[in-house]
């Protein structure tokens, strides 16, 4: 199956296309209406000048009803259409200037995803989304305003110009001999304006640092008593600072004066010189009035040409610029253009390879290699000694300067990238995981080789039993399961509930006993500590809307329970110090989502409960207004001691937790029998996962060994109901959130690794590809890596723990890019060369 | 421990109080400035362990530093022959700073002799305050510095007094 890629129209790289070429690329139908538009829009804009010379002239000179009637409705439609002309004017320059940004946006990006590694190491991600975002919409507006502003604009110019020349010359030659001059006088101002300003921001800023500077260094002002100092510095800007801004405000209100003064010249001009004329007969009253009607209407044109060419300089320096930045040289066609992607002879051959940077420096240097298919072979060697790099050029990442590589009889750098990707995967040490699904990300591979449409058509898509097999080898299996039993059952799931109640019941009779000590079980008697107050209160699940948790501050029914069990000034209390607790320690930073997991308040809480703290500091709690209480007990009723190690609760108050227990239960009861489900060995609890379901508590210790204590009885549970594989596939819709960032570092290896196996490619490189994997799990890769792969994929392998090497067919040793030692474990331990001594002294 | 709640002590100090008191005499964390400190006791997390369960792992990267709140532990060395028993911990040690800081495998186990609870504190954690306070790194590599000074300075002595030979190969970690 050919790898589909957009090729783009043109063959020239889009880094080197100048911006005018965007004007007419695959728009030269809408430019063409435009223009057609414009020149009529613009014979129809005169028409309102010589309705109002003939209103003047002839219908009121001759008070004629009709000829008025005749020629205002004429003046009004041609100024109704000429405002819909200039709609569609408008709509197809904003499609045409909204296209070329969007293209310029699609071919930048596909550009930018393929050009070398050695690029991004000095880019921000960042510069590129700026530069795809920002910098092109300006560019992209000058496309779509070059035909439409100076053609609109300069005909319209022209079209008036002529038709005054007709009324009179004289005339017409006064009116437009303002503009010039304001032509010339505005650009100089603005430049002022523009230099001034960005002195004004200079100075802002230094205004700003001086400020943090001395606030942050207040301890050493105060104790050398460096007033004067600190406060001459800080005059001394603030004084260049109003200096600058005075020049700046009067460069900018000057051309405010001036043009309003221009634009009121006119006027004056046409009166006096029209007037005189009009005084001596050799002027019309009705060509006088289309003047100054005319003269009113010129200002907007020679504005927007201004304007233009301001976009057109901002939009050519924002274009090149940015185009000028990516103008890097791509290394590799993306997919063969006459034919299908090769299958390679997975043979590797390298002779003479090196690695040279810009500057000289050899990465990598005179490297002679050969593997064979199927064959396993470990790179090591200290950090810098060019392994990684070896790996890197033989995946194609990043390009050899001089010898050869070869796969098969195929030199690798002639290869394209469909070519490779065909026959390689690679892991890398820091793997990229997408946001979406573990299953997303698992097939993310699997699909860009097979293609989109063919595995979502199910052609190609793969069954459930080899998604869980590549789980199971990479050692995520376990994860997956944990995130399938973490799940809380909504919509489509709740048929799983029956089956779920009936492994409860057998958990408990063959495990219960053994992991009693690990476990908070969800007894009537006793107080979980790891479960909210609320949920204490309530012990069971609510049905009824009204108790749900977040409503219970707003119920009336609960708030009286709470002050007839003497809950609510104790839990107020509680709630008043886990307030102040936390705002004490998380005010003046950066937040972080991690920061608030030991408190019941949430990120986007903070500032509301840091203003009640504010404003109830030092109050005791009888002087709290009514909506503080809320929040505040809010608080406390989400409160879980055993989560929440902000604060204590005290004996006292538990007891009158167990004691409200019973008696919110009895209130309720009498009230709504059918409000709450309560916790029953038969009943299914929805707030809870399914493995607080299934364990019927919750389970109180992060101690990982006692964890996998309990998973290894809930595996054993999960396969004797025949659950296994629909709980894997609960877990393959875990959300792994940006970046895999709800995933530890260990499982997006894992996760990396899984995806390339997945992939079952013929040539494998993992670059130190479990380095973030305990030591068991290594261990366990490294031997589904021995088992099913050798002899069936070729393994290239950055390894940085020696103790896994003695599986490898092939140990290449490296130092400063040059392979010093090769040769098979047994070989380089005998020969007690560099090898021997770097386990020397990892052991 | 794990239950969250010091049923001893009616009007007690919460687990974040008690370990802000901790992290304040721990070598290592002094010098630097209390909201930074609270952040770590605030992040820090309590794991308990039964006599004759592993702590951390010889050749394990953790990523954890761990404070012995109750309980022994005692550290050994597995090498190819034998076991090695290195020395005892009792409450109060404080080990593991370096895996902070950096990805560092550990290069021996501990293993509690006793039902032992320890205050641990993750990279993660410790990076997340490190964003914060970026000079918190650097306060903890002087102290780090300064204790590797001390070690040094007790082998010369060891060295010069009893004329110990064997040591001389130690000698010069503190020009790394």
């Amino acid at each position: 199956m050919a790898l589909k890629t957009k090729t783009d129209k043109t063959e020239i790289p889009i880094t080197k296309r100048s911006l005018t070429s965007w004007i007419f690329d695959g728009n030269i139908k809408l430019q063409i209406l435009l223009v057609a538009i414009i020149l009529v829009t613009v014979a129809i804009r005169v028409v309102p000048l010589e309705m109002q010379k003939r209103i003047v002239n002839e219908a009121i000179n001759l008070r004629k009803l009709d000829l008025l009637i005749i020629y205002s409705g004429i003046y009004l439609a041609a100024v109704v259409l000429a405002s819909l002309f200039k709609l569609a004017i408008n709509i197809i320059q904003t499609k045409i200037s909204q296209k070329a940004t969007a293209e310029m946006r699609k071919q930048l990006y596909h550009h930018i995803l393929n050009m070398p590694l050695n690029f991004f190491r000095n880019t921000q991600p960042g510069t590129v989304v700026n530069s795809l975002i920002n910098e092109l919409t300006i560019p992209g507006n000058f496309v779509g305003m070059a035909v439409a502003v100076p053609l609109t604009n300069v005909v319209t110019l022209l079209a008036f110009f002529g038709y005054l020349l007709v009324l009179n010359p004289i005339l017409a030659i006064i009116s437009f001999s303002i503009y010039p001059a304001m032509l010339y006088v505005i650009p100089v101002l603005q430049k002022r304006v523009n230099r001034d300003n960005k002195k004004r921001v200079n100075a802002s800023r230094e205004l700003s640092s001086n400020i943090v500077e001395s606030i942050s260094g207040i301890h050493e002002v105060q104790a050398n008593g460096a007033f004067e100092i600190e406060n001459t510095k800080f005059d001394t800007i603030v004084d260049y600072l109003r200096k600058i801004r005075i020049k700046w405000s009067i460069y900018k209100f000057a051309i405010k004066v001036s043009s309003n003064f221009f634009i009121n010249l006119g006027p004056f001009l046409i009166f006096i010189v029209g007037g005189y004329l009009a005084i001596k007969g050799q002027l019309g009253l009705g060509a006088l009035v289309a003047f100054l009607s005319a003269q009113e209407k010129l200002y907007d044109p020679w504005k927007e040409l201004i304007e233009f060419y301001q976009v057109y300089q901002d939009g050519k320096i924002n274009y090149y610029k940015t185009m000028n930045y990516f103008d890097v040289e791509i290394e590799h066609e993306l997919a063969p253009k006459d034919r299908e992607p090769f299958e390679l002879d997975v043979s590797i051959n390298v002779e003479k390879m090196g690695l040279e940077t810009k500057e000289g420096i050899k990465l990598l240097d005179d490297i002679n290699l050969h593997i064979a298919p199927g064959e396993h072979i470990a790179l090591v060697g200290f950090s810098g000694s060019g392994k990684s790099s070896l790996a890197l050029c033989l995946a194609q990442l990043y390009k050899y300067t001089s010898g050869h590589a070869t796969i098969g009889t195929k030199e690798i750098s002639k290869l394209t990238k469909a070519d490779m990707t065909k026959n390689m995967g690679l892991v890398s040490q820091s793997p990229f995981i997408f946001a979406g699904t573990i299953k997303e990300n698992l097939m993310y591979s699997y699909t860009a080789l097979h293609g989109e449409e063919c595995v979502l058509e199910g052609e190609c898509k793969p069954e459930l039993d080899g998604l869980v097999h590549v789980l199971q080898q990479s050692g995520l299996f376990v994860d997956v399961l944990r995130f399938g039993l973490n799940t809380i059952i909504e919509g489509t799931a709740e048929e799983f509930i029956p089956v779920i109640i009936k492994m409860r019941e057998n958990f408990q009779k063959e495990f219960g006993d053994s992991i009693g000590e690990w476990v908070e079980f969800f007894d009537e008697k006793q107080f979980l500590s790891y479960a909210g107050i609320a949920d204490n209160i309530i012990f069971g699940a609510p049905i009824s809307e009204e108790f749900k948790n977040y409503k219970l501050t707003e119920n009336p029914f609960f708030l009286k329970f709470m002050d007839d069990a003497d809950l609510t000034r104790p839990l107020l209390s509680l709630g008043k110090e886990i307030a102040d607790q936390t705002v004490d320690i998380l005010k003046n930073i950066t937040h972080d989502k991690m920061f608030f997991e030991q408190t019941p308040i949430k990120l986007e809480e903070f500032e509301q409960y840091e203003n009640i703290v504010i404003q109830t500091k030092n109050k005791n709690l009888h002087q709290i207004n009514k909506e503080q209480k809320t929040e505040l007990l809010e608080l406390a009723l989400r409160f879980s001691p055993g989560k929440h190690r902000i604060a204590t609760i005290p004996e006292f108050l538990i007891n009158l937790i167990l004691e409200g227990r019973y008696m919110f239960r009895e209130k309720i009861m009498q009230k709504n029998p059918h409000a709450i489900a309560f916790f029953k060995n038969d009943q299914y609890i929805h707030s809870q996962t399914i493995f607080n379901n299934i364990l019927f508590g919750i389970v109180k210790t992060t101690n990982p060994r006692a964890q996998e204590k309990i998973n290894q009885f809930m595996i054993a549970l999960l396969i004797g109901e025949d659950f296994l594989e629909k709980m894997i596939e609960i877990g393959m819709n875990f959300k792994v959130g940006t970046k895999g960032n709800r995933l530890s570092g260990g499982q997006q290896q894992k996760l990396a690794i899984a995806r390339t196996f997945l992939k079952s490619p013929p040539i494998m490189i993992l670059d130190e590809a479990t380095s973030a994997l305990d030591n068991n799990s290594q261990k366990r890769i490294q031997s589904v890596l021995s088992r099913h792969w050798k002899g069936k994929s070729t393994l290239i392998a950055v390894v940085h723990r020696l103790d896994i090497v003695k599986e490898y067919d092939k140990v290449v040793f490296l130092k400063a890019g040059k392979i010093v030692e090769m040769g098979t474990y047994d070989e380089l331990m005998a020969k007690k060369g560099y090898f021997y001594e770097l386990g020397y002294k990892q052991k | 421990m794990n239950s969250g709640i010091n049923k001893n002590d009616s009007k007690e100090k919460s687990e974040f109080t008690e370990n802000l008191n901790i992290f304040r005499q721990i070598d290592f964390f002094s010098g630097i400035p209390i909201e930074g400190i609270k952040l770590f006791a605030f992040l820090c997390k309590r794991q308990s362990y039964k006599a004759g369960e592993f702590i951390f792992h010889q050749d394990d990267d953790d990523g954890c530093s761990y404070y012995i709140l109750s309980g022994k532990a005692k550290l050994v060395l597995n090498l190819e022959k034998k076991e090695h028993f290195i020395r005892e911990y009792e409450v109060e040690s404080y080990f593991g700073v370096l895996s902070l800081m950096a990805p560092m495998i550990k290069q021996f186990s501990l293993i509690a002799t006793q039902d032992t609870t320890c205050m641990v504190m993750s990279r993660e954690a410790f990076s997340k305050v490190a964003d914060q306070f970026p000079d918190i790194p650097l306060k903890i590599a002087r102290s780090v510095g300064q204790r590797v000074l001390q070690a040094e300075r007790k082998c010369i002595l060891e060295f010069e007094s009893k004329g110990r030979d064997d040591l001389k190969n130690l000698l010069g970690i503190s020009l790394i």
